[in-house]
């Protein structure tokens, strides 16, 4: 189906230009400590005047692994041609995972390198920590100019951002923003987006900053969409494409109306259930598309052949499965994101199977940018796994990492309990807090995980139980897991 | 015959006739909740038992409603292969969770007509309005509890829901209460006013409530100001 992609007024254009440049130039000067302000750091004179190259990371919300049309397991009606290029053209994590699968925690994670526990943002209740050293900062400090777009979403005030030079934002609906006419801050000055559609305005903002960027001068993008988050809007001209679909691929356990139930209510999805999957693709159809435009956009300007582009999303979602809505637990459609990386050096068409964390996403860009590991990060650098087990700062792909920490922390009023689990190549085990019995699943064998095999197989249980002693113990520590 | 300020016959000057019932409004403005207690026969302390016990009987429908529908939810969901097919379980679950939502905000319509039928007095009416709403908040906040500490499972007692669903009966009710005087007036059983302005208050009311607790803002509004309470006492 065609996605043609609605085109900017000239006038709109060179409004953006100006903006973004005349804010830029005086962000610094306006309302110091308000919140939303960069705050550059100065470029170290020792830094090598290396070739480096561009960095793009977007970040997308509460997108399913399974929902890009290359997926085997996604719906038969669904095509995302934007998603299935970059798959095709760069290498596909088919099992990649996020740490605590909720907004603010997951986004503390792909910023810092740091598990939850460690930088601080455990719910969408607890404060970012200002002091928190994210992957901006060395990158700045090595020459790179930098930019933050989108969905901050970080508990507390809205902070001054140390390492970047553009600081675009929202803080309406309590930093979730809205798809339509959301008003941004730019660089703490807060603007207003009237006739907007949130997807395609920050990526006129992310195309736009992108040309503003000296020539020969490396630069680190973070575009961080709303879309696909509730309440699920598509663009206008997508809004029904899919109102006539089956949605037969539903789990069987989902049922119309089980949104209205408390274990889900909060989740902001009332509804029935068919109708607000429907409008969460065509929600996906718009993402899509404007991925498409950023990475038609670096085609065009050959800026593509020195740049690399990662594509994940926040944490999965729940769309009846376990008749659970919405994100947090530990299973899979939860925990699973996708994972598309392309780049000068990472091969088309290949997949990476190993098990790839958010964590790794920080490690990863200081190793391509500046070739130095993010000191406190506990992931690991990708760069080996990507280069088929060449030397990276990750360290050796045959000792990679056979298994992971999933935490989860009680986010009032949510009907979930707190949790850490083991995640290893075949196996989920969990421990919740507050009496629930612990979980075992055979991933392999069950990847609904239905069969709860807790009382089948106490052994492998046991085993999975001291791993997890292990894991939480590395870390609370502060260990590269 | 004496009458009230609204102009409808007093009950206290026509016990016998049975017809005749209180201005719930005035009631509640104090005048003593002075329901028909005699029971709609007439027909003596037995009767006035039975006629009691059928009143708060019919005051707790809403809460058993609310009961029957947790019970059916928790002993089907997540299990279509108890049913002979996945159409089938989603028919039960559907219903089950529609009846909760019914039950909840809604069901004071199924009760209060039989009860100011019977002459209910305050306590029942009330009940029948808050049942429904109160034994959500119960039995959620009960749920919470595996999930949270005592004191913020109670208070997920006053989240928007609860607060909606009060509202909605509450406007329910006077709805209810209005196609009530108008049937009343054409048998002769209300005199003066249908609508006061009283009623117009607990109908307005009840749905504002319902409005800003759940759909302002596609009910971000409400849910904002619960969550800013529980930071406030809890964080």
């Amino acid at each position: 189906m065609p996605l043609a992609g609605p085109s900017i007024p000239a006038s709109r254009r060179t409004f953006l230009i100006g903006a973004l440049g005349g804010l830029g130039l005086l962000g610094m000067a306006t309302r110091p400590g308000s919140g939303g302000q960069p705050l550059p750091l100065p470029v170290d004179p020792n830094a090598a005047d290396a070739e480096r190259p561009n960095l793009v990371v977007i970040l997308s919300d509460d997108h399913r692994w399974d929902h890009m049309s290359f997926h085997a397991g996604a719906p038969p009606f669904l095509r995302t041609p934007a998603l299935d290029r970059l798959a095709a053209e760069g290498t596909v994590g088919a099992n990649a995972f996020v740490t605590t699968a909720l907004c603010s925690p997951s986004r503390g994670t792909v910023l810092s390198g740091q598990y939850a526990s460690r930088h601080g943002v455990v719910n969408n209740l607890s404060a970012w920590n200002p002091e928190t050293e994210t992957f901006f900062e060395p990158l700045q400090r090595a020459g790179y100019r930098t930019a933050l777009i989108g969905k901050w979403h970080m508990p507390g005030a809205l902070p001054d951002l140390r390492g970047l030079d553009l600081f675009v934002t929202f803080t309406a609906e309590e930093g979730q923003g809205q798809y339509e006419d959301c008003p941004l801050l730019v660089n703490g000055e807060l603007v207003a987006r009237p006739d907007t559609y949130l997807t395609t305005d920050l990526t006129d903002l992310a195309i736009e900053w992108i040309d503003s960027q000296p020539d020969g001068q490396p630069w680190c993008l973070y575009l961080a969409h709303k879309a696909v988050h509730h309440p699920f809007t598509p663009p206008a001209d997508l809004a029904g494409t899919f109102a006539d679909v089956s949605v037969a691929n539903l789990p069987p356990e989902s049922f119309a109306f089980m949104s209205l139930l408390d274990r889900n209510i909060w989740e902001g999805t009332q509804g029935r259930l068919d109708v607000l999957y429907r409008r969460y693709c065509e929600t996906l159809l718009g993402l899509d598309r404007e991925i498409g435009r950023l990475v038609d956009h670096l085609d065009t300007t050959g800026a593509r052949e020195r740049t690399y582009v990662v594509y994940t999303s926040d944490n999965g979602y729940s769309w009846g499965e376990h008749v659970l809505t919405g994100k947090r637990w530990p299973y899979e459609e939860n925990t699973r994101v996708p994972l598309i990386i392309t780049g000068p050096d990472v091969p088309a068409g290949q997949q990476v199977d190993e098990l790839i964390i958010n964590a790794d996403f920080a490690p990863t860009l200081t190793e391509w940018g500046v070739s130095a590991p993010l000191p406190a990060a506990q992931g690991r650098s990708l760069v080996g796994l990507l280069n088929s087990g060449g030397a990276s700062l990750g360290g050796p792909v045959a000792q990679w990492r056979s298994d992971f920490l999933y935490e989860y922390f009680p986010d009032y009023p949510y009907q979930v309990p707190g949790l850490q689990a083991v995640r290893n190549e075949s196996w989920l085990y969990a421990e919740f807090d507050r009496g629930h019995a612990p979980q075992l699943f055979d991933v392999a064998a069950d990847p609904r995980t239905q069969n709860d095999l807790i009382a089948v197989d106490p052994t492998q249980a046991k085993l999975l139980a001291e791993r997890l002693e292990q894991l939480r113990a590395e870390v609370a520590a502060g260990r590269v897991v | 015959m004496p009458r009230s300020r609204q102009g409808e016959l007093s009950d206290s000057d026509d016990r016998a006739a049975a017809v005749v019932s209180a201005d719930p409004t005035s009631a509640w403005n104090g005048d003593g909740g002075r329901g028909d207690r005699s029971g709609a026969s007439g027909s003596g302390r037995g009767g006035a038992r039975t006629t009691r016990l059928m009143i708060w009987l019919l005051a707790v429908v809403p809460a058993l409603i609310v009961v029957v529908a947790n019970l059916a939810v928790a002993a089907f969901a997540g299990k279509p292969e108890m049913f002979p097919s996945v159409d089938a379980y989603r028919l039960v679950l559907n219903a089950a969770v529609l009846l909760r939502i019914f039950g909840i905000f809604l069901a004071v319509v199924l009760v209060w007509w039989e009860l100011r039928i019977r002459h209910a007095g305050r306590g029942p009416l009330v009940v029948a309005v808050v049942s429904g709403p109160v034994t959500y908040a119960v039995t959620e906040a009960f749920r919470m509890l595996s999930f949270f500490p005592g004191p913020e499972a109670a208070y997920y007692m006053v989240n928007p829901l609860t607060v909606a669903a009060l509202g909605s009966q509450i406007a329910t009710a006077g709805l209810v209460e209005t196609l009530w005087r108008v049937a009343g007036k054409g048998r002769g059983r209300w005199q003066g006013q249908v609508v006061t302005w009283r009623l117009l208050l607990v109908i307005g009311g009840g749905l504002a409530v319902l409005y800003f607790a759940v759909l302002h803002a596609g009910g971000t509004t409400g849910f904002y100001i619960f969550n800013a309470g529980y930071r406030w006492l809890f964080t």
